[in-house]
């Protein structure tokens, strides 16, 4: 027991005192230790909770992230410059104009990793087969005009017949597309759509690749041409439906986004292209919010009994400290320092574990098993998940604990300013 | 030592710190309303996705012609023999529906879609979404409506309104493209926005007639709400594949398998919740009985030297804790009900509309409470308070009667 530090304590007004320099908070924490067990077990219940706040948020952020990036580098970009009725209104005649001189702009931006071209309208598509055995067929999809040069978007890399776009006069089409049209590569495309201003625009291609991504949106419905040939066809001379950005660093694209709008055109930040992701993720961020604080509420409680237990325990000695001339405030400020060595304590503990644990995890990743895998592809993710430290989960973790200990300890703290030394004194357990 | 006695000692001891115990009956109050209450989360989700799916034009079993998945066309369409129903056990069934869909180009004055054109026989869409939707204007009156009902977004899209023409344009059973005018009967809101812009519906002799085909593309059934769910499945889908005897039969499982497997991933879920939250507790509940324990260490010395043994000492502290786990779980359940009948009209998500859409999800979210569930938590804290006894029944077993009663 701490026979040798009471009187010091009872001596000690202000944190450091002459008396060899111990303060309160040598004290408090050597008090901590007077009870081993309990210390180890409320310090790991905080562990145990931050552990899971942190592990959960780190596993979140990871996926959220990779998601994120991942479905941005689809197709849709970071960002996307538009013109100002284009998001809400997608119409042929909702196009940015000089597109050569902006994407100019765009390539001596230090922010920005690709920009590509693009011009798009939903339009009829023939299937011209080569053999006339086959029937021709007509299927509507989503005709996209596109710089091969510049293009980013994931369909180039997943040929899954021929070759991606080079010179003129070529298709580059979603496989199931080409299977619903009955064409094949070397195979003819007409495409009829509605020009800007209202006429009749028409191109004709020939296939020379298919492309199979696994997302049923671009397999099925999607016609790539060149974006001179798409221009000229539907009467958009120098024009663009969206110029699709992305960014060396996902997190900022908000910012981007508004930099790079001007007086005739706006940038569209993911959040707003790709509005299920980011909803996705808000909805799950703020869902398990729900379960944190839950846990804060069950450590809080085991904080505050651990606190009762202890001051109950040691009503004697507190009241030898005011008979020794301590002022009740001391007492607190001393529980004060234990809460706030109890806190510190359990939250290392929960650093010192989930640390090591995630940092290794981000560079490994953690594997869900097969079906899991199937599951995941769907929403453009790898088969392993590789989490992210959530540092800003641990920090408000950490914050919540120091505020929570604090006000546990201040309970039955407070209740000690009523205590009677005589009664104190001759308190028996 | 008889059990009665026992039971009373340890009831007498929870009442001796009541501050403690009331903050640590609290505490198992919190958990177990948590963890119920996060249950009927995730079991309200896991129905939403399933009721969703089936409502997507699904239902709980479909037949399909081998192939028309990869490619849906009228050329993949069958044909189907009068009486066939009379296969379907009648109680298993809630309805069933014939339809004819295929992808087709819609055009308004000013825009273009690519939509899929369903027909249907109105009467018999109270199994799909389509029962269910809030119309402006009217309703396809049968099977040989010329008209057609699109969703309130596509309208807006095509900028058009009841009363007005739009042209759909598909391909017909022999290959060629049909093109054809038809007046709008009705614009229909649906709970799940994404729907109103894929489905556009007229009458399936019309739809027959323009494709020049006697044929359907799919028969779905939808099963009658019953406990044995599994078993209903099996008749019809025993029953479907006798009557159509060279097609597929799946059930929404199969089609929409990764749906499925987030449905059954929410199994797995309850256990998880309940890992994470009552692990959190337990260090509170162990510190709490060591306490006790140590506190009563010249009591339960005094207890041994009088001839106690040393299993009544064990039972005693475990008795202690599966008392206080006993209050606190008709406690939390107490509190988890009260806050259930606060949410159970449903929470609004319209805020998350997209995301939740693209998961097939409604936006208002309504929770489930399951029976099976709270046992389960129930049976799995009572288990949990005996294992938490075990370190503090060991210490006070560890007690020696003299040394105790020297201290």
């Amino acid at each position: 027991m701490s026979d040798a530090a009471l009187p010091l304590a009872a001596g000690s007004r202000s944190l450091a005192t002459p008396a060899g320099g111990v303060t309160t908070a040598a004290i408090a924490w050597r008090n901590l230790w007077r009870n081993k067990r309990r210390t180890w077990l409320t310090a790991g219940g905080i562990g145990f909770a931050g552990l899971l706040v942190i592990a959960i948020n780190s596993l979140q952020t990871g996926t959220f992230e990779m998601m994120i990036d991942n479905t941005a580098r689809f197709f849709a970009g970071h960002v996307q410059i538009q013109h100002p009725r284009y998001e809400t209104d997608p119409r042929t005649e909702h196009a940015v104009a000089d597109a050569a001189a902006r994407l100019a702009a765009l390539d001596a931006r230090e922010d920005v990793d690709a920009a590509a071209p693009r011009a798009q309208a939903f339009a009829l598509i023939q299937g011209v087969p080569a053999d006339d055995e086959l029937a021709s067929r007509a299927v509507g999809g989503l005709v996209v005009g596109v710089d091969p040069a510049r293009e980013f978007a994931a369909v180039r890399y997943a040929p899954a017949t021929g070759r991606y776009l080079a010179g003129p006069g070529e298709a580059f089409l979603g496989a199931v597309l080409a299977k619903n049209l009955g064409v094949a590569v070397g195979d003819e495309v007409a495409v009829v759509g509605s020009a800007a201003g209202g006429g009749v625009a028409a191109l004709a291609a020939t296939v020379v690749g298919t492309f199979r991504t696994g997302q049923a949106e671009f397999d099925r419905s999607q016609l790539h041409v060149r974006l001179d040939e798409f221009q000229e066809a539907f009467g958009l001379p120098d024009q663009v439906h969206a110029i699709a950005v992305t960014l060396e660093d996902a997190a900022a694209a908000q910012d981007a986004a508004a930099a790079l709008a001007d007086g005739e055109t706006v940038g569209v930040p993911w959040q707003r292209l790709l509005p299920d992701v980011h909803q996705l993720a808000e909805l799950k961020y703020q869902s398990t919010y729900m379960i944190y604080a839950l846990l804060l509420l069950l450590v809080s409680f085991s904080i505050v009994n651990a606190f009762l237990m202890a001051t109950f325990e040691r009503t004697p000695e507190f009241g030898m400290m005011l008979a020794l001339g301590m002022p009740p405030g001391g007492i607190m400020r001393m529980m004060a320092w234990e809460a706030l060595w109890l806190a510190l304590f359990g939250v290392a503990l929960a650093l010192l574990v989930s640390l090591p644990l995630v940092l290794a995890l981000s560079v490994t990743g953690i594997s869900f098993g097969a079906a899991y895998a199937e599951m995941t592809a769907q929403y453009m993710l790898p088969d392993r998940l590789y989490p992210a430290f959530g540092y800003r989960a641990a920090a408000e973790f950490a914050v919540a604990v120091l505020v929570l200990t604090q006000l546990a300890a201040a309970i039955p703290a407070y209740r000690l300013r009523r205590l009677k030394v005589v009664d104190a004194l001759r308190h028996e357990e | 030592m008889a059990l009665p006695l026992l039971l009373q000692l340890s009831w007498r001891n929870l009442w001796r710190h009541r501050r403690r115990n009331s903050i640590l009956l609290a505490a198992i109050a919190v958990a177990v309303a948590g963890v119920v209450l996060l249950n009927t989360m995730l079991r309200g989700m896991q129905a939403d996705m399933e009721n969703s799916i089936i409502d997507n034009l699904t239902g709980h079993v479909k037949v399909l012609r081998p192939g028309y998945l990869e490619d849906p066309s009228i050329e993949r369409g069958f044909e189907v023999a009068a009486g066939w129903s009379e296969a379907l056990p009648a109680d298993a069934v809630a309805g069933w529906a014939v339809r004819v869909r295929v992808p087709a180009v819609i055009m308004s004055e000013r825009e273009t879609r690519g939509v899929q054109l369903v027909g249907v026989d109105p009467a018999r869409e109270s199994i799909s979404f389509l029962g269910n939707v809030t119309l402006s204007g009217e309703n396809l009156s049968g099977r040989e409506d010329r008209r057609i009902l699109i969703g309130a977004r596509l309208a807006e899209q095509l900028e058009t309104t009841v009363g007005r023409r739009l042209v759909l344009l598909t391909q017909g059973a022999d290959g060629r493209n049909r093109e054809a005018g038809y007046r709008i009967a009705g614009i229909y809101r649906a709970e799940v926005g994404g729907l109103e812009k894929l489905f556009v519906f007229t009458g399936a002799e019309t739809l027959q007639t323009m494709l020049g085909t006697a044929a359907v593309t799919e028969v779905s059934v939808r099963l009658a709400d019953a406990a044995d769910a599994k078993a209903n499945e099996g008749s019809v889908v025993a029953g479907l594949v006798a009557a159509f005897a060279d097609l597929d039969v799946r059930t929404w499982r199969q089609l929409e398998p990764q749906a499925a497997q987030m449905v059954e991933f929410a199994d797995a879920a309850v256990f998880i919740y309940f890992v994470v939250i009552m692990g959190a507790l337990v260090f509170g509940l162990v510190n709490t009985l060591v306490t006790a324990v140590m506190e009563r260490v010249r009591e339960l010395g005094m207890l041994r030297a009088l001839g106690m043994r040393p299993w009544a000492v064990v039972a005693q502290v475990t008795l202690e804790s599966a008392l206080v786990m006993s209050l606190g779980i008709v406690l939390g359940l107490v509190l988890a009900l009260a806050v259930f009948a606060l949410v159970a009209d449903g929470i609004d998500l319209t805020a998350f509309d997209d995301s939740l859409a693209s998961f097939g999800l409604r936006p208002i979210f309504v929770p489930v409470l399951r029976g099976s569930d709270v046992a389960l938590v129930v049976s799995m804290s009572l288990a949990l308070g005996l294992v938490a006894s075990f370190y503090p029944a060991r210490r006070a077993v560890k007690v020696k009667p003299l040394e105790a009663l020297r201290r």
